[in-house]
């Protein structure tokens, strides 16, 4: 009990630091800088380190910079606020407790200044004294330098504007070059500015985010005041992809100019720093310190309504005929139509959106179903921090020791209850509702309850082949149909009927509505045969939920076409290639395709063969499940992935036979004439190939080049300038064991920095996370190359910082394992757990779910994340 | 004619509330008032504002320097207060 309790102190000790919630005194700002500081402060981006600073117009310190980057980042859940750890900082000698600084060491946001370090066994240097410096002035060059990599995390994708002064490439035989800065934007103080600044000095100066200070000088070594930096900090802040520019930005106007005209005949202007809204002579001003975005629209009442969204994420809504402020709604606001005024659970990052009405009722929450971070992960969206959605806190389980029958527990072990007699399985919970499926009678059949056991309704009345609960028909933001709120997302689940004087079996795919709270299925087709777990949406950005038609035969010979729906049409995408089976394939550079198993083009039953095909299946290539091959323009080609810098993977076709090289890239040869320095860093292949090794190829025809001999090279990073593999050795018949290597893009060194690997669970932007030749998980900073806490937890796949349940195979525990990933508790010791989920609670506690395998999310108290 | 009257006199209940009665405060005394004071105690303190925002989240003195000082609230305490130079 002690340990919760210190757990408990702990984390909220860390949060309370994460917020600012500190003593201020009033400053003193520029009149120029006002509006920046003001909307700025108001956005609670300002932090502790400011707290006894009264006058704005003096210099900033290291130190409070890289508190207000934070800031930025943890605002835009670019970072993990949590993410502190003495092991990662415990060497510096000048951070103290400061949590902003552990944080920007922990999350490599800054280096720090080596003073002492030591090399290990394999050469690999490790640093064990540095400092900060947080209490000197910044220097304009190094503020730059921080506000570069703050840009960088905020756009996650990477655009290739920051990819303009890339340092480095490979030339023809595959020895590292360095390519030159070309920037649109240059100084005549250049040759002051530090080599390891250009970079970050010119790219924002190109940006027009930091430009020179008159003279055309850059002056890199002088120090940035702290309303400058904020200034500089709130501009990149409005770059985040997701966050809404505010009404009339980078509209300077001494006279007044029109913002935009609704549709209404309301016109939006701005004069000076205030945003008006007129009509008919009427004028509402909307102070720009205030407010960032207007919306105007006429109500379905007749009433014209201005909603107003203020800097502290609430909207105010005025009768825009009279000016009166009718009520402030506390949400973030898009947009507003006739009906309704659109919401948004988040300003920044990807959120759930929501709807009030114009009394200032609620008719959608903007919140976050369990459903729709799963879909979120599955197709590579960004999650946000915040998760509104307060789960219930239950632990859902079926007792193998006890018949199957389905118990739940809290997350403390205790109010152990069965809630089903049922020998259940496929437990899963999904907007305030268990489902799962059963045994012996009804064998197979989905069954929906309450989560106390009540309410038990049979959904499907033969064999369930499964169901899917990720279809968000929402459309352009707003439901498709906004009577029919109440039923989003849809439920969709195929039944089947066994005849027994027909050779197959008819699948029916229902959708699940609720209404007066009890569950109520309605027939979508009766003609599916394969269903699908894919939302994918078509040209027009529309959703459909995919699935083969017909009545499948058993011996396959049958003839099923690919179908979709939006939940109320059903259409046959192609009437000309049939399709036994189909599964989703979505590539992180957006592509969405479908592997498609035959027949097709005549082709039957065991003759059919593999596809690749894209959604209306009007191109369809073959595919070669061993090799992994295509044939494009006639050319035999392999799918190789490109590592990018943020640990997402860009993919491409590459020629098997170089000699292919010059036929295939014809197209892709660069312009010469045109400036592409961009382009040399995404030209760049590396893949793994036959016999282990892997290499690098370049587009206009060039050999390809081995950079690394194998035995069976796989886990291929790319973090920075370095790349990171894993190389397995066998003996005669098995795998032993295998090394991870780091080859320096710069240098071409090679490094063996960790071997004893069995597997990689996961990377990180900081850090490898293995299982070793033991079982025990390990994580390797490759900031470091160092190995650190290592965790007994076998082939999980965790790491070890947030809490997990976990049911041991073999015994009768379900146990739970604490921050440091060991054996904490055992909520019960009489249950052999057969099938698990957890529904968070509203604790402090990070709680890490498996989610089987595809990515790791991590949801507690009420905020969802992905770890790492 | 009669809608044009109507809208000078919207614009002026808006934008400038108090306007008629306020005194300048010195930036001394401004600087001096502590943050979470109540807005009738700021009234009280400092007399009228310039202006104040419909929303009741903003409040512009003007500064006997000729500057103007801007006080924002939340929850009817004053959160953050700048002299503007």
């Amino acid at each position: 009990m002690k340990k919760k309790i210190i757990s408990i102190i702990l984390c909220a000790a860390i949060l309370a630091t994460a917020t600012s919630a500190f003593a201020r005194e009033i400053v003193h700002v520029s009149d120029w800088a006002y509006n920046d500081v003001s909307v700025f402060t108001s956005e609670d981006l300002i932090t502790e380190g400011l707290a006894d600073v009264s006058d704005y117009r003096q210099n900033i310190t290291r130190g409070q910079f890289i508190e207000l980057m934070c800031s930025v980042l943890i605002k835009t859940t670019q970072i993990n606020k949590n993410y502190v750890h003495p092991a990662w900082y415990n060497y510096f000698e000048d951070i103290g407790d400061n949590y902003y600084y552990q944080l920007a060491i922990g999350t490599h946001l800054v280096n720090g200044e080596t003073l002492e370090s030591e090399t290990n066994e394999y050469g690999v240097t490790t640093v064990t004294r540095a400092r900060l410096r947080p209490d000197e002035p910044i220097t304009r060059q190094d503020a730059a330098v921080l506000a570069l990599e703050t840009l960088e995390r905020l756009d996650f994708r990477r655009s290739e504007n920051y990819l303009v002064y890339s340092t480095t490439d490979f030339d023809a035989d595959g020895n590292p070059v360095e390519i030159q800065y070309k920037p649109k934007l240059t100084y005549d103080d250049s040759d002051s500015v530090s080599d390891y600044a250009a970079r970050a000095v010119y790219t924002l100066g190109d940006l027009g985010l930091m430009q020179g200070m008159g003279k055309n000088k850059f002056e890199p070594l002088g120090n940035i005041t702290v309303e400058q930096a904020i200034s500089l900090l709130y501009r990149i802040y409005r770059m985040y992809p997701r966050a809404a520019d505010p009404d009339g930005t980078g509209i300077t106007a001494d006279t007044e100019k029109t913002i935009k005209t609704y549709e209404n005949g309301y016109v939006e202007t701005k004069l000076g720093e205030t945003l008006y809204l007129k009509k008919d002579g009427v004028s509402i001003p909307f102070d720009t310190d205030i407010y960032s975005n207007i919306y105007c629209s006429t109500a379905s009442d007749g009433n014209v309504y201005a909603a107003a969204q203020t800097y502290s994420d609430t909207t105010d809504i005025f009768n825009a005929a009279t000016g009166e402020l009718l009520i402030t709604i506390p949400a973030y606001t898009y947009k507003t139509d006739a009906n309704y005024i659109y919401t948004k659970a988040a300003k920044s990052g990807a959120t759930t959106l929501g709807l009030y009405d114009y009394s200032g009722k609620e008719i959608l929450p903007a919140k976050y179903s369990m459903s729709e971070i799963d879909y979120m992960i599955k197709n590579g969206l960004k999650e946000p921090e915040y998760s509104h959605r307060a789960p219930d806190g239950w632990i859902y389980y079926a007792d193998w020791s006890d018949g199957g029958h389905m118990y739940k527990v809290d997350s403390n072990g205790e109010n152990k209850q069965k809630i089903s007699d049922e020998d259940c399985y496929d437990i899963s919970y999904y907007n305030g509702r268990l489902y799962y499926h059963i045994r012996g009678k009804d064998e197979g059949c989905l069954f929906t309850m309450l989560p106390d056991g009540s309410d038990v309704t049979k959904l499907s009345d033969g064999y369930c082949y499964g169901i899917v609960t990720d279809f968000l028909t929402y459309e352009d933001g707003s439901p498709l149909s906004a009577d029919d709120t109440q039923n989003k997302p849809y439920i969709f689940f195929l039944d089947s009927i066994e005849k027994e004087d027909v050779t197959y079996s008819q699948r029916l795919l229902y959708r699940l509505t609720y209404e007066n709270g009890k569950a109520h299925k309605e027939l979508v087709t009766d003609d599916s045969g394969y269903l699908q777990r894919i939302v994918a949406k078509d040209k027009s950005e529309k959703s459909w939920l995919y699935f083969t038609s017909a009545k499948t035969a058993f011996d396959g010979t049958s003839e099923s076409y690919l179908y979709r729906t939006d939940g109320d049409v059903v259409e046959c995408v192609n009437d000309k290639v049939k399709i036994k089976y189909f599964y989703p394939i979505t590539t992180t550079d957006g592509r969405t395709l479908f592997h498609i198993e035959g027949p097709y083009n005549g082709e039957t039953g065991s003759n059919a063969y593999d596809y690749i095909a894209d959604l209306d299946l009007n191109y369809i290539e073959e595919y070669d499940d061993e090799k992994w091959e295509y044939t494009v323009d006639g050319i035999k080609v392999k799918e190789v992935r490109t590592p990018n810098e943020d640990g997402s993977f860009t993919y491409r076709y590459v020629p098997i036979d170089p000699s292919d090289n010059e036929e295939f890239y014809k197209d892709e040869i660069p312009d010469a004439t045109k400036d592409d320095s961009s382009s040399d860093d995404k030209y760049s292949v590396y893949y793994d190939n036959d016999g282990g090794m892997f290499y690098t190829s370049d587009p206009e025809g060039g050999e390809r080049h081995k950079l690394l001999d194998g035995a069976d090279i796989s886990d291929i990073q790319r973090f920075g300038n370095k790349l990171y593999c894993l190389d397995y050795h066998y003996d005669d018949t098995s795998r032993i064991d295998g090394t991870i290597y780091s080859i320096d893009m710069d240098t071409g060194e090679t490094k063996a920095i960790c071997d004893d690997v069995y597997s990689i669970t996961y990377t990180t932007d900081s850090a490898i996370v293995y299982i070793d030749t033991d079982l025990n998980q390990c994580r390797l900073d490759i900031n470091t190359n160092t190995v650190s806490e290592v965790y007994p937890n076998s082939n999980k796949n965790r790491y070890g910082k947030p809490i997990e349940f976990w049911a041991p195979n073999g015994t009768k525990n379900l146990t739970k394992l604490d921050e440091d990933g060991n054996l904490c508790d055992i909520l019960t010791d009489d249950v052999y757990v057969r099938y698990m989920i957890y529904v968070p609670n509203g604790s402090n506690t990070e709680v890490d779910i498996n989610r089987f395998g595809a990515k790791y999310i991590a949801v507690g108290n009420d905020r969802a994340y992905r770890v790492g | 004619m009669k809608r044009k009257i109507f809208a000078a006199l919207l614009i002026a209940a808006l934008a400038a509330p108090a306007a008629a009665y306020a005194a300048p405060v010195s930036e001394g005394e401004f600087a001096a008032l502590p943050l979470g004071t109540s807005k009738s105690d700021v009234h009280a303190s400092l007399g009228n504002p310039e202006t104040a925002s419909v929303n009741g989240v903003k409040e512009v003195y003007r500064l006997t320097s000729g500057g103007k000082a801007v006080l924002m609230y939340s929850g009817g305490h004053t959160y953050f207060g700048f002299i503007v130079h």
